[in-house]
């Protein structure tokens, strides 16, 4: 922004500049205050006039109070017309020891000569936060300057002020300065704008002082200012002839849009840009008249001409009509995701014998496009780990994989999948996946971090409901409403602890009312994501840059979540429901508040169906799994193939907007999105569509390598086999404690805290007080490992588990030294590992034997001759170098335990 | 990085698999047996396998490693960097209104507290006549190569959030520390130690594991805890029941087996666990070797102040522990000393703490400097926030103490590229506002990316379908600080 400097009452020519009076044709914005200008003549003339004058009066009346004339001078008023926070602001007379605050006691110390005696407005302190662009309105009677006094110490003058003069002089309130902008304005309504609130220290309202400008010419009244704007004559044209290639259907810089009502009302990332009715402080007129080059619209371009100013001027003024014809209409076809699901035929392929269900037809009709054959069926032992680490994350027994690869009925591999499918640690596998989107974690997060004993039971329900295949869209309801549910049920309210999830800071003097807009903020992003792939976080700020979700839509969502207070963290969710309105945080700040918002739903989705006059929770959970919702079912079948995968057929699940990356095989995800929700047998069951995937051939594919494909499909998105990965750190623990027995298989209850690394607990600097070694069997699954948020368990957080901090749609899975100091050291796998080499030496006394076990208990297969001899040369070495036979058995099974197989699946 | 790398990176699994249909795999795997040293390979392929290995920035930086010593609390500005004779000639009266309108307070009750001077005299030192307090005598005369800031300024008002906006330029959890976005784009120089180290005394800070944290980056850019006592890493000795040759023997069994399995399989993922398995080896004998200072000369301990024994005797340790971490080419230190927050006794407190890292720091910007290392070595004294000008419901005097304040407070910088000898920005009168000059953490962090060569508007990540950065969507690189 930029303000010119003088002195008060001095090089007041300036006042005119901006085309303040509308239609009068005055000089275009970049030629104002010193600098030359052409324009009309009338202007030059009034420039000389004004400019002889006031060195007139200068030279004649050096330091007069106030401008004096030779007629009797009528009284001067103001009226006050409006104020937009609602407070009662009142008018006085500008004079040292007069108070400028109605509502403080403060008094002015030092004023200008020329304000002397002039009106006061006297402002509220309070409303320093009042950020409206039609703050106060005043009525002024005549020709009359406005100077609006701002606290020095603000760090920045409000935008609406660009083109005010700056003055020299300050105006000085019980020892805080203030600067002086000033500003002529001809008889009729002022807006003034509210405070640009991103301070960054200390901070007032302003004060305001109006006196009369009998030394000017009365400006007449713009007689066209009545006349009604032709929106699609004059205003729409220019629009588009000067705007929309940057704020328009293709481009939407700073988040405006212009070509549309809808949009073009809202406003961009800084707010409205339309204020109706008040142009003064319509962003828009400023940027188009501001003489900072830099700010300027349009960028690198001739500037708007004064008459096509006045134009807009007067058309804002009118309130900015804009017939419904020329609405315009917004088109969100474009992209995939917001398309309706529709049920793709399902494609004829020539090798139909591969084909087991429909899914094969899908990958095979584009693997034959390409001339490429699918990789082989893995062999059975494969496939029994494949099918136990992704259904369970658990291995097979050696038993139950030389059983399945003997078993010679021909549905054997059904069979196998159905007791998997029936097992109760099917529910706990599932339930991490769901826990690590829910951001589940048992601590607050922050500072204390104080632990929430009761958070477990949100878990169990999660790992119950799957068990029990609570159908997707009751899944949902439960977690986002349950506690709105018409006589709900304590496990309905237990659902709901899923809104309980979110970070809290307890530390004493933290600011209450920021955590809680933060706890809000949270759930809104999460529900976004989980749900919809939606990335509603970008619009917290700003309007999405890249999805049709507006900064407002952000508030309007985030309101449904604004009223949940958590009452206490007992057994069951009992949420107290605060009335609470919901307004928008400027540019993201709770501080800063902007318009009041209902709740709703982002306006290019469905509409939303409310069951009352407001739409609440359950309504928006009800409208999440609704048929017409285009992102749900796509969103939900990703995540469970997802999971199966290793990768989702969508490459970015956590983005389905314009930003992220659309699936190869969409076709095959919106037949599985609609085969999810609608049809063959238990609509939404989670069960039925993992049964249905993991029977398919597709599934079935061995995961080596294809060296010859790394060029035509290097990512594999083709499918033209299974993928290989490491598994996640709570399975790592898993495995390692079931090969060698020790595991305890206890479902569910309260989380358990295994031993640290030796030296940890003692470790002062880590503030560790709540995660003392707990009692209960250290050998629970990694699932029931206590979390807590700022003392992630180090062996699963070297692995990339979630530390519950934010919301996780896809882990990481590096491959770190960490690791492998973990796996050879940690006292729990170490553990495993000594257990597992006395479970060789009880197996057979025989060093093959002995062997082959190991390998059968840690891959699930025989070795090789290779690999056996390998295992047969560490044996000899280490009897050579002396070690006990026990000792010998226990570093086998250390190598086992390290080998990179065991931590993969393939 | 750009995108291309980042992609490469992030699917090790395409480059190499394309790499095999070349030279590729059985070439890689090769050199992986053949020397198990992969970092200081530059051929991309090993750089996939390797994602700490050294790359190029965007334009040749100054500094090439980091010692961030990050002194929790909050440290008070008004005692130690930013002398305010306004604010003495006050002392006792009360705060104008003016002044904490619409100010948040942690714990401060506005009736019951009163301006207050520092208890402590500031010095000129140096040949710039930077002025600090007195309780800094070592750092002071250090003054011509720190580039003192008093204008530092964000809007969170308590510790973790502190922490978390100057350590990841948010205030919530989730973000990466800039530690790992250093490691991200940089990679590491070391080829037996991580590319980013935390030290700890006293308390960790409150953000902990997030204060070092990789957020979204991915996890091999985490800094590792090297502990005070016991192993240095956790997990890195070998169970004691295993000796040496049964190690090495197993670790021969296991890269054996790993490779047989490579060999039929062609997944590269197979040989960048082998090499990290090459690494964690190195790493037990280099961690070990790292923290045994015996090797260092008596002038040197007693500089340090090592033998002072206690928790002072384990920040000087930490403290020449940075500098030989430095040395061997380790890209980022982060210091922890969680000891700053007066809300009472501030003289008595800052008393005590000032002579606990005064002498070290002092003791390590010399150090550094004597071997050459300061030019490449940025040194930081970092907080999350200053203190207050008014006391925290006290009379000043003996016992009173001051409240957070992220609105104005002081750090400074030192070495790898930036311009010593000068004071940057000021805060008003009473150290209330920022009064000329601000810098915003958004500012700060550019600036620490340019000086090792990044523009930080470029140094993205994809997270979420957007490409997210340590400056969020803010900062201006403060020129003036540079050399």
């Amino acid at each position: 922004m930029k303000i010119s400097h003088s002195r008060i009452l001095e090089d007041s020519e300036i006042v005119f500049d901006k085309g303040t009076f509308g239609s009068l044709a005055l000089p275009p914005a970049r030629s104002r205050g010193h600098g030359t200008f052409v324009a009309g003549r009338m202007w030059c003339r009034v420039r000389c006039i004004v400019a002889g004058m006031l060195l007139t009066w200068a030279l004649v009346t050096p330091g007069q109070a106030e401008p004096q004339k030779a007629a009797e001078p009528a009284p001067f008023t103001v009226k006050i017309e409006k104020v937009a926070s609602g407070q009662k602001y009142t008018i006085g007379r500008a004079k040292v020891g007069e108070k400028p605050y109605f509502d403080r006691q403060y008094q002015i110390r030092q004023l200008p000569p020329a304000l002397e005696g002039q009106v006061l407005v006297l402002t509220s302190m309070d409303d320093d936060y009042a950020v409206a662009p039609d703050q106060l309105q005043l009525q002024l009677p005549e020709t009359a300057m406005v100077s609006l006094c701002l606290d020095k110490r603000s760090s920045r003058a409000p935008g609406w002020l660009d083109g005010w003069t700056l003055a020299k002089e300050a105006l000085e309130v019980d020892g805080v300065h203030y600067h002086i902008y000033q500003k002529t304005f001809p008889a009729g309504r002022v807006t003034l704008g509210g405070n640009d609130r991103t301070r960054t220290g200390a901070s007032s309202n302003y004060v305001v002082i109006v006196s009369p400008r009998r030394d000017l010419p009365t400006i007449p009244p713009d007689p066209l200012a009545l006349k009604p704007v032709d929106f699609a004559r004059e205003i729409q044209p220019l629009l588009q002839e000067r705007c929309f290639s940057c704020h328009g259907a293709k481009k939407q810089e700073a988040g405006l849009r212009l070509d549309l009502r809808r949009r073009a009302l809202l406003g961009g990332d800084g707010g409205p840009a339309i204020v109706p009715g008040s142009s003064e402080t319509s962003e828009l007129i400023l940027r188009i008249t501001t003489e900072d080059e830099t700010q300027r619209m349009p960028p690198d371009d001739e500037p708007l001409s004064p008459e096509e100013i006045a134009l807009l001027r007067r058309w804002i003024n009118q309130k900015a009509p804009w017939p419904d014809a020329l609405a315009g209409k917004e088109s969100f076809d474009d992209h995939w995701s917001f398309r309706g699901i529709t049920r793709p035929e399902v494609p004829k392929v020539a090798d139909s014998n591969w084909v087991r269900d429909p899914i094969d037809a899908f990958v095979l009709a584009k693997l034959e496009r390409e001339k490429i054959a699918p990789s082989p069926e893995a062999d059975r032992r494969t496939l029994a780990r494949r099918l136990h680490l992704d259904l369970l994350g658990l291995p097979p027994a050696p038993k139950d994989v030389d059983a399945f690869v003997n078993d010679q009925s021909p549905d054997a591999y059904e069979q196998f999948v159905d007791r998997l499918l029936a097992s109760k640690h099917f529910g706990e596998r599932w339930a991490k996946h769901w826990l690590d989107l829910a951001t589940f974690a048992e601590s607050d997060g922050y500072e204390n971090d104080k632990p929430r004993p009761n958070a477990w039971r949100y878990r169990d329900w999660v790992i119950d409901a799957i068990n029990k295949d609570l159908p997707f869209d009751q899944f949902t309801i439960e977690q986002i409403a349950g506690d709105l549910l018409p006589d709900s049920r304590p496990d309905q309210r237990v659902a709901a602890g899923l809104h309980r999830n979110t970070l809290y800071n307890s530390a004493g003097g933290a600011d209450q009312e920021e955590f809680r807009t933060k706890a809000v903020k949270e759930r809104t992003a999460t529900t976004g994501v989980v749900w919809m792939g939606l990335t509603l976080n970008c619009c917290e700020c700003h309007t999405h840059k890249y999805d049709p979700i507006a900064h407002r839509e952000y508030y309007q969502f985030y309101a449904f979540f604004n009223n949940v207070d958590d009452a206490n963290e007992g057994e069951a969710a009992t949420f107290k429901v605060a009335a609470r309105t919901t307004r928008i945080h400027k540019r993201g700040s709770f501080l800063d508040l902007g318009p009041t918002v209902e709740p709703g739903t982002p306006s290019f989705l469905p509409p939303l169906v409310a069951r009352g006059a407001q739409a609440d929770r359950l309504d928006l959970a009800r409208w999440i799994v609704s048929a017409e919702n285009p992102l749900t079912a796509r969103v939900a079948a990703n995540h469970i193939w997802q999971h199966l995968f290793g990768v989702g057929l969508v490459p970015t699940p956590e983005n389905y907007g314009r930003k992220g990356e659309a699936p190869q095989q969409a076709e095959l995800l919106d037949w599985l999105a609609s085969e999810f929700r609608t049809t063959s047998g238990v609509a939404w069951s989670r069960k039925q569509l993992i049964r249905l995937i993991v029977t398919s051939a597709t599934y079935r594919q061995t995961s080596a390598i294809r060296p010859e494909l790394a060029t035509i499909d290097p990512d594999n998105r083709l499918l033209s086999r299974q993928n290989r990965y490491r598994i996640e750190g709570e399975l790592v623990r898993d495995l390692s404690l079931s090969i060698c027995g020790l595991m305890d298989p206890t479902v569910g209850g309260a989380s358990v805290q295994p031993p640290l690394p030796k030296g940890l607990g003692q470790l002062a600097e880590l503030k560790n007080e709540n995660f003392k070694e707990a009692n209960g069997n250290p050998h629970r699954r990694g699932l029931y490992v206590h979390m807590q948020r700022t003392f992630p368990f180090p062996m699963l957080a070297a692995f990339d588990a979630p530390d519950g901090n934010q919301c996780i749609v896809v882990r990481d899975r590096s491959t770190t030294p960490m690791q492998a100091l973990t796996l050879l050291n940690e006292p729990t796998i170490d553990e495993c590992a000594r257990v597992l080499g006395k479970r060789l030496m009880s197996a057979t006394q025989e060093q093959r034997g002995r062997l082959v076990t190991g390998f059968e208990l840690c891959l699930s297969r025989q070795p090789t001759d290779a690999e056996l001899a390998v295992l047969q040369g560490l044996v000899e070495r280490q009897l050579k170098s002396g070690a006990k036979e026990e000792a010998v058995w226990y570093g086998v099974a250390r190598t086992l335990i390290n080998l990179d197989e065991f931590i993969t699946r393939e | 990085m750009n995108h291309i790398e980042q992609h490469i990176l992030q699917t090790r699994r395409r480059f190499l698999t394309s790499a095999a249909s070349g030279a590729g795999v059985a070439a890689l795997a090769s050199m992986l047996r053949d020397d198990g040293l992969l970092a200081a390979e530059s051929s991309s392929a090993a750089g996939i396998i390797d994602p700490l290995r050294p790359r190029p920035a965007h334009f040749p930086g100054k500094a090439k490693s980091c010692i961030f010593i990050f002194l929790a609390g909050g440290t008070s500005h008004l005692d130690l960097f930013d002398p305010k004779p306004k604010l003495a000639e006050l002392d006792g009266q009360q705060i104008p209104e003016s002044f904490t309108k619409g100010v948040r307070f942690s714990f401060i009750k506005l009736n019951q507290s009163l301006l207050m001077g520092s208890r402590f005299k500031f010095k000129k030192y140096g040949q710039c006549g930077t002025e600090m307090s007195e309780l800094l005598p070592h750092i002071g005369s250090c003054a011509d190569d720190i580039a003192l800031i008093r204008s530092m300024h964000h809007a969170a008002f308590d510790h973790a959030p502190g922490e978390l906006e100057m350590i990841t330029g948010k205030d919530i959890p989730g973000r990466p520390s800039f530690g790992a976005w250093l490691t991200y784009g940089l990679g590491s120089e070391s080829q037996n130690l991580p590319g980013y180290v935390a030290l700890i005394n006293h308390r960790g800070p409150v953000a902990r594991a997030m204060a070092w944290g990789n957020g979204y980056l991915p996890s091999v850019h985490q800094g590792v805890v090297f502990r005070n006592q016991g192993e240095p890493i956790l997990n890195l000795q070998t169970p004691d029941d295993i000796p040496p040759e049964l190690h090495r023997a197993q670790l021969d069994a296991m890269r054996e087996l790993n490779r047989l399995k490579s060999t039929k399989i062609h997944d590269p993922e197979i040989d960048a666990r082998i090499a990290a398995y090459e690494l964690a080896y190195r790493m037990q004998t280099a961690a070990p070797e790292l923290i045994d200072i015996a090797s260092e000369t008596k002038p040197t301990l007693e500089a340090y102040g090592v033998e002072r024994g206690g928790q002072k005797g384990i920040f000087s340790r930490n403290c020449l522990l940075a500098r030989r971490l430095v040395e061997r080419g380790v890209r980022v230190v982060s210091l922890f000393q969680r000891t700053w927050d007066q809300h009472k006794d501030l003289e008595g407190g800052l008393r005590s703490q000032c002579d606990e890292v005064d002498q070290p720091i002092g003791a390590l910007l010399k150090d550094l400097k004597q071997r050459g290392l300061l030019d490449s070595t940025l040194v930081v004294w970092g907080t999350e926030f200053g203190r207050t000008a008014i006391t925290e419901n006290a009379k000043p005097g003996p016992g009173a103490g001051r409240d957070h304040h992220p609105h104005a407070f002081s750090m400074w910088m030192a070495g790898g590229g930036v311009k010593g000898g000068q004071v940057y920005g000021q805060s008003d009168d009473l150290g209330w506002a920022v009064a000329e000059n601000g810098v915003h953490t958004h500012d700060f962090h550019a600036t620490l990316l340019h000086l090792f060569g990044f523009d930080h508007k470029k140094l993205t990540y994809r997270h979420r379908g957007l490409d997210v950065r340590l400056t969020d969507v803010a900062g201006n690189v403060v020129e003036k600080l540079l050399a």
